[in-house]
């Protein structure tokens, strides 16, 4: 029995990571899905979620072998209702304490709260990633992680507390700490994630960003301060250049930090690649607003489906996975599902 | 040839070839080294995979799979599930679809209400229309303004129109109000306002009104329209015996769409017709009331405001004039004169 299975750079070799999902298998459930959830008043959506995702796993293959989605969306429901239930009784208990204690609890509860959602933003998405691998299945082996995310969301709002405090210059490393924290919490069957991006490189998009604001406040400050003079052509331009700027800053940061969370990613022996240029991510872009208004805007339905096939049929995997060790995992499989991700509509799959 | 498939344990990655082989109420796993692993057939579910495959877990074994490749061997798949199921446990997916049920039927209420309240007021029994109507009798009663010969005028005048509507329970009544105005409550009840006597002095002319009326009350306008202005929650209040007088006002207020108006008013004209009373003097007031209109005057006559007025409806009962027909008067002489003083006679 070849227990041990190997990937390599080779080009003639089969790719580690397949996608052999089709459009036209995909449009007919991102359609009914959308029905549902009108007719539904968008309940339906964590279904919808739920039947999108078990498609999307199933027709994605690592080497050699289909992913599975075995999460529902009742859970997914349920998960959501409770976290609401949890922020909408913090606020009643903050302003009905505040209408029978006085004004001071309202104040210190306010604080309070604000620091709870503050602090619950990262447990969120601790939980929904540590959720969404418990639901994952791979020759019958699935993730999960040993962590309850709670510890996690601290030091993720301090990460974001320091970042703040230096006016958000300090953000890369925050965004780069916490996701290394994160996948480090991580786990498929008995082997732990490994992540260890730096912000090299990373500092330097970011800081493009402050450019492109000073850039468009000198280009203001050019086209005169007259009040009375007609807005010229600088003051209709300046805002597009500004968002178009801010656009491109951002895409570049986030096809730089993915490449680098990508080759800085390893389970066991296994390691991973996803060399996207931010060329290929404007064309990329570029090719589903195009389809998008085409279509009159139904493109959108299959957003999340060309994001998934982009990213799959772009990422790699280099090493060995040593099938004998990989056992089940004994992570406890959570319960709560996407609950607070979805409260606080932190998106993506 | 034994069935040969693919099979994972759930407990190490590793995928082991196993051929199947069926022995009710088993069917028996047998690996490359000869081992037996039986598995109940009833705790296999199947599962939606792509095509040219089938997958089987188990149900209370997770990340246990079984996979079969085509070619696939009847003999062996007779015994196994034919239906995808689900792992998820019963009674879970009955309370999601109960909920699902719920939210599409209260969808489908909702949009009936919204799109189409004379289709699903048409359908609501009568008795809870009466309900509602009985929830202005406190108004009603403290203004009602009538004597024997009053009431004995408005019963003949219902009866010339239609015969059977006291039996069908319409009420007609009289209240003091200094509105030219007339309005057809829920179940049935339609009130005069004693503004009208003031504005009107042919009793024909009120006959079209209240005939009118009765078409609103006969056709289930009122119903609608209540639902339609009141919306469905105050209507679950009213009939749940709720506080409702602060919207027994909004009645007053109540419009009837443009079709119903039609409606009523082709209905109203068939009955005259029916009943032989002269279609011209309500024309004529609907001529005057349009004339008022048009020349953006404010009439005095609030009928307006609730009833729609053009020439386009006073050319219909004057249209329906049949000149050899026989008209009578709709009331006689001492019926007449007593419902024109009603309201002095009283107040």
């Amino acid at each position: 029995m070849d227990a041990v299975q190997q990937w390599t750079r080779a080009p003639s070799a089969a790719r580690a990571v397949e996608f052999t999902g089709s459009w036209r298998e995909f449009l007919p459930i991102a359609v009914t899905n959308l029905l549902l959830t009108i007719v539904t008043l968008g309940i339906y959506r964590f279904w919808a979620k739920a039947r999108v995702r078990r498609y999307l796993w199933s027709r994605t293959k690592l080497i050699g072998n289909e992913l599975e989605w075995t999460g529902t969306g009742g859970e997914m429901f349920i998960g959501f209702l409770v976290a609401m239930g949890v922020l909408i009784g913090s606020m009643a208990v903050v302003f009905g304490g505040g209408a029978l204690i006085g004004g001071w609890f309202t104040v210190v509860g306010m604080i309070a709260f604000y620091v709870f959602v503050l602090w619950a933003i990262g447990f969120a998405q601790f939980r929904a990633l540590r959720y969404r691998l418990s639901r994952s299945w791979w020759r019958g082996i699935r993730g999960g992680s040993d962590s309850n995310g709670v510890g996690y969301g601290w030091t993720a709002l301090g990460n974001n507390f320091v970042a703040g405090l230096t006016l958000g210059i300090l953000m890369p490393r925050a965004i780069v700490e916490n996701w290394n924290d994160r996948t480090r919490a991580m786990s498929f069957g008995p082997h732990m994630f490994d992540s260890n991006v730096d912000t090299v490189g990373l500092q330097r998009r970011w800081m493009m960003l402050y450019a492109v604001y000073i850039g468009f406040f000198v280009m203001l400050a050019l086209a005169g301060t007259d009040p009375e003079a007609e807005p010229g052509a600088v003051a209709i331009i300046a805002p597009l250049v500004l968002v178009a700027g801010l656009a491109l800053v951002m895409l570049s940061f986030w096809a730089l930090f993915y490449r680098k969370a990508a080759s800085a990613f390893a389970i066991g022996d296994l390691h991973a690649g996803f060399e996207v240029s931010t060329a290929q991510w404007l064309g990329f872009y570029a090719k589903i607003i195009g389809l998008t208004i085409i279509t009159l805007g139904f493109g959108t339905l299959m957003w999340g489906y060309w994001r998934w096939e982009f990213v799959m049929n772009r990422l790699e995997l280099y090493g060995t996975v040593d099938l004998d060790t990989l056992t089940q995992s004994e992570t406890v499989a959570p319960k709560d599902a996407e609950g607070f991700a979805d409260a606080f509509d932190i998106g993506a799959f | 040839m034994p069935q040969k498939g693919l099979w994972y344990d759930g407990q190490i990655a590793l995928e082991r070839p196993v051929a199947l082989v069926p022995e009710p109420p088993w069917l028996v796993l047998i690996d490359d080294a000869g081992k037996r692993h039986p598995v109940a057939i009833a705790d296999l579910v199947r599962l939606d995979t792509a095509a040219g495959r089938l997958t089987f877990a188990h149900r209370s074994s997770e990340g246990w799979r079984l996979l079969i490749e085509e070619p696939l061997e009847p003999s062996v798949l007779g015994h196994l599930p034919v239906r995808s199921g689900s792992l998820t446990a019963g009674p879970g997916r009955r309370t999601m679809s109960v909920l699902f049920g719920l939210t599409a039927l209260v969808s489908a209420m909702a949009g009936l209400v919204i799109f189409a309240p004379e289709a699903v007021t048409k359908r609501m029994p009568m008795s809870w229309e009466r309900t509602l109507g009985a929830v202005y009798e406190l108004p009603i009663a403290a203004t009602r303004c009538e004597n024997p010969n009053t009431r004995a005028a408005l019963d003949t005048m219902i009866d010339r129109i239609d015969p059977e509507a006291r039996s069908d329970g319409l009420t007609l009544e009289l209240v003091q109000f200094e509105m030219a105005n007339a309005v057809a409550l829920p179940g049935g009840r339609m009130v005069l306002f004693s503004g009208l006597f003031e504005e009107i002095d042919d009793a024909d002319a009120i006959a079209g009104i209240v005939a009118h009326e009765i078409a609103h009350v006969r056709r289930r306008h009122v119903a609608a329209a209540v639902v339609r202005e009141l919306g469905l929650g105050t209507v679950v209040t009213l009939l749940g015996g709720g506080t409702v007088a602060a919207n027994a006002g909004n009645v007053l207020s109540l419009n009837f769409s443009r079709r119903a108006e039609a409606e009523a008013d082709t209905d109203a004209i068939a009955m005259l017709k029916q009943a032989g009373i002269d279609p011209r003097p309500i024309a004529e007031m609907f001529e005057q009331a349009a004339k008022g209109e048009a020349d953006h005057a404010v009439s005095s006559m609030e009928l307006l405001s609730s009833h729609p007025v053009s020439s386009g409806r006073a050319r219909r009962f004057r249209d329906s004039f049949d000149p050899a027909a026989s008209y009578r008067p709709s009331l006689g002489p001492e019926h007449d004169a007593a419902l024109f003083e009603g309201c002095q006679a009283t107040g």
